[in-house]
């Protein structure tokens, strides 16, 4: 086994968080370094570089780790899950696969126990964590317009993403409603922002951007994080964190690119692996001291499994909408139906998110799925009244903590280092349920008056699990959480987790801005409490 | 094989029967007028030159089907039968073997559409998006008139609330 020279500060994982964090601590002069198990994504390599785009998004650039099988995949086991998980393993995480729809938390999404009698409080509130979205959203060059009336003022660094035809058509469904809408804020440089190039709508986001106009942390934090001195090494996976007899962490197991066992000693150990990766992580730590999972003495770890259940919604329009056009996921969004409203039959509520189309091979797909699109003498006339004709909204639904949606070791399935791999136990919740159903039916109502002739309900979208949260939940209390509020473990001193799984609750919208303006709020506190941070 | 049936042939290796399958594929997608000129996919070179592994993959145990169905539909006859009654005959067999179909007419989707004489007949590029993209037209945004004129919709959190009350 080779032992690296001793390290201030170990991250593990290099996506939205990781990046984050590993950015703001290098000014402290700390010797950082953090152990990504993928590679540096390649933009060249992108499928949009390919006139076979589509075709490479249904293999080996899928979304879907189970898919895309790659060596620095791990295989996630979700036979005990209606929803596939969605994740990208490599410098960037999953901000290199997220299509960029970029709209912070709101101020009641940290107090949902207090104001609704469900899921819990944070210890933290939006006004704490206000500075570190600002921050967070000048590196990633948000795109937007100020003065929505869902969220209390705050800035934007660049124009809107155009609404395109499809946009248009679904804010005139608002309009006639009476509802609220707004462009939604994107990590999508809409003009030339610190050495990006600028959106050439491109279309397929969600499978890396070529352009280099979304904002994913291989093109923003890690270059300055790298500049200031953090040392990233790639293909470096982590099997088990290790602790000594004082409950503190000495560093880590992980495996080269070569397969090799190494061990790195460090001061402080950050884990930023996201709601599967971390759970996974921690519980394949077992110790004497630790038998059930390292710093899992609250039995949470691993517990309260949330994502957000997407109703999605797709209208057919008689004329042509341009719809495999833009950004797919950034037009806009209606947060209408987001504050609790008793009388809906449900507790919290959801965004409503614009979707464009696809291209033909995936229309095809999806056609024939949903039994538009047929084949054999009706195939062109099916087809022709399809493609191309397509605007959605998916509504875009809280999930409330619960004990029983799980993240487990598997006791057979393993990567291709060895390691256990993660299984999911999810089912969705009967508030959720009703919140599906509602948020389907008001997506209808938008469509219907936007002109739609045709009306598709997909609920819940099968393969939607890019959110991954709640697994290592923040507290005060050490019973009823895994690390403090401020991201560091309860039980183990020198371990901090920045990633989605210190969500206490999930909100009804995408979580990367508050995943990283949680990973920089960390930060800030660890800065300020260098003197005494183990105390 | 003692009984012939463990041994499955290759059903588009011979001349004969790559003739075939691009009947079979032609009742998948046929060609049309109705939308622009479109192709039938027996006319494209994802088709006639697949390699006959590829093929047999994919289309092998739909030919299978069709092959055992009865012997005076089977084989060279099958090609020979106007696109209706090819199209009743899949459709049948589809009826008792949803999955056989569901993949068969699913592989052919995305090799037709994945096709550059496809797109093109779409009326689309037949390039990558990457680099020249695409333009969309710059939104007039007095279409947020209605919404600007709301109030605050959001919740303040509870110690605001107190604060202000």
């Amino acid at each position: 086994m080779t032992r690296i020279d001793p390290i201030d500060v170990l991250i593990v994982g290099a996506g939205a968080s990781g990046a984050a964090i590993a950015w703001s601590l290098a000014e402290t002069g700390m010797r950082i370094v953090c152990l990504e198990q993928g590679d540096w994504p390649n933009p060249s390599d992108y499928p949009s570089t390919q006139r076979e785009s589509e075709i490479l998004q249904l293999g080996p650039h899928s979304y879907n780790p189970n898919t895309r099988r790659r060596r620095e995949d791990y295989p996630i086991n979700v036979s005990d899950s209606p929803i596939s998980i969605a994740n990208y393993n490599g410098v960037g995480g999953g901000t290199v696969l997220y299509a960029g729809h970029f709209p912070r938390f709101h101020p009641s999404d940290f107090r949902t126990k207090t104001l609704d009698g469900v899921g819990d409080d944070w210890p933290l509130d939006y006004e704490k964590l206000e500075p570190f979205y600002a921050e967070n959203d000048r590196m990633v060059g948000v795109a937007g317009l100020a003065g929505d009336p869902a969220y209390p003022p705050k800035e934007v660094q660049l124009p809107p993403v155009p609404l395109g035809r499809v946009g248009e058509k679904l804010a005139n469904g608002f309009n006639q409603l009476g509802w609220h809408w707004w462009p939604s804020d994107s990590a999508i440089a809409t003009r030339p922002y610190q050495g990006r190039d600028q959106c050439v709508n491109l279309g397929p986001c969600m499978s890396g951007c070529s352009q280099g106009a979304k904002s994913s942390t291989d093109l923003t934090y890690w270059p300055a994080a790298e500049r200031a001195g953090v040392e990233l090494r790639t293909r470096s996976r982590v099997r088990e964190i290790l602790v000594d007899d004082q409950d503190m962490a000495t560093g880590v197991i992980y495996y080269d690119a070569d397969g090799n066992e190494n061990r790195a000693d460090a001061e402080i150990v950050v884990l930023a692996c996201n709601g599967i990766g971390t759970p996974r992580l921690l519980l394949n730590s077992k110790s004497a001291h630790f038998p059930a999972g390292l710093a899992n003495r609250s039995g949470l770890v691993g517990k309260n499994l949330m994502h957000h259940p997407y109703a999605y919604v797709q209208g057919v329009f008689a004329d042509p909408l341009d719809s495999y056009k833009g950004p797919i996921g950034c037009a806009l969004w209606s947060q209408e139906f987001y504050e609790t409203d008793s009388s809906r039959g449900f507790h919290r509520g959801y965004t409503l998110q614009s979707s464009r189309g696809f291209g033909p091979v995936t229309t095809a797909l999806m056609g024939l799925g949903n039994g538009r699109v047929g084949w054999g003498s009706e195939h062109h006339e099916t087809f022709g009244a399809y493609f191309n004709r397509v605007a959605a909204l998916s509504a875009i639904c809280e999930d409330l903590p619960e004990h029983h949606n799980t993240v487990t070791l598997d006791p057979e399935l393993v990567d291709s280092d060895g390691i256990p791999a993660p299984k999911i136990n999810y089912t969705l919740g009967e508030n959720s349920r009703r919140m599906l159903r509602h948020g389907a039916e008001r997506a209808s109502d938008v469509l219907r008056e936007a002109g739609a002739r045709d009306i598709i309900v997909q609920s819940p979208l099968p393969n939607a699990g890019w959110h991954q949260l709640g697994t290592a939940r923040m507290g005060v209390d050490s019973e009823d959480s895994v690390v403090n509020e401020w991201g560091r473990s309860h039980d183990v001193k020198n371990l901090f987790v920045v990633d989605g799984s210190i969500f206490v609750t999930s909100a009804g919208v995408n979580p990367t801005p508050t995943i990283q303006a949680l990973a920089l709020y960390i930060a800030d506190q660890i800065k300020s409490r260098l003197a005494n941070l183990f105390d | 094989m003692a009984d012939g049936h463990d041994e499955k042939p290759n059903k588009v290796e011979a001349g004969t029967e790559r003739g075939l399958l691009l009947s079979l594929v032609e009742t998948l997608i046929p060609s049309s007028k109705a939308n622009g000129a479109m192709p039938g996919a027996s006319q494209l070179a994802e088709f006639r030159e697949m390699p006959s592994e590829e093929a047999q993959l994919v289309y092998g145990p739909l030919l299978d089907l069709i092959l055992d169905r009865s012997p005076q539909e089977a084989g060279e006859n099958f090609a020979s039968l106007d696109l209706d009654t090819r199209e009743e005959i899949v459709r049948g067999l589809g009826a008792d073997h949803p999955e056989v179909i569901g993949s068969a007419v699913s592989q052919t989707l995305i090799r037709y559409y994945g096709a550059e004489a496809v797109v093109e007949a779409l009326g689309l590029e037949a390039r990558p998006a990457h680099p020249g993209g695409y333009a969309l037209a710059e939104t007039n945004w007095s279409l947020l008139g209605p919404v600007r004129a709301m109030e605050p919709i959001y919740k303040p959190g509870p110690e605001r609330e107190e604060e202000e009350g």
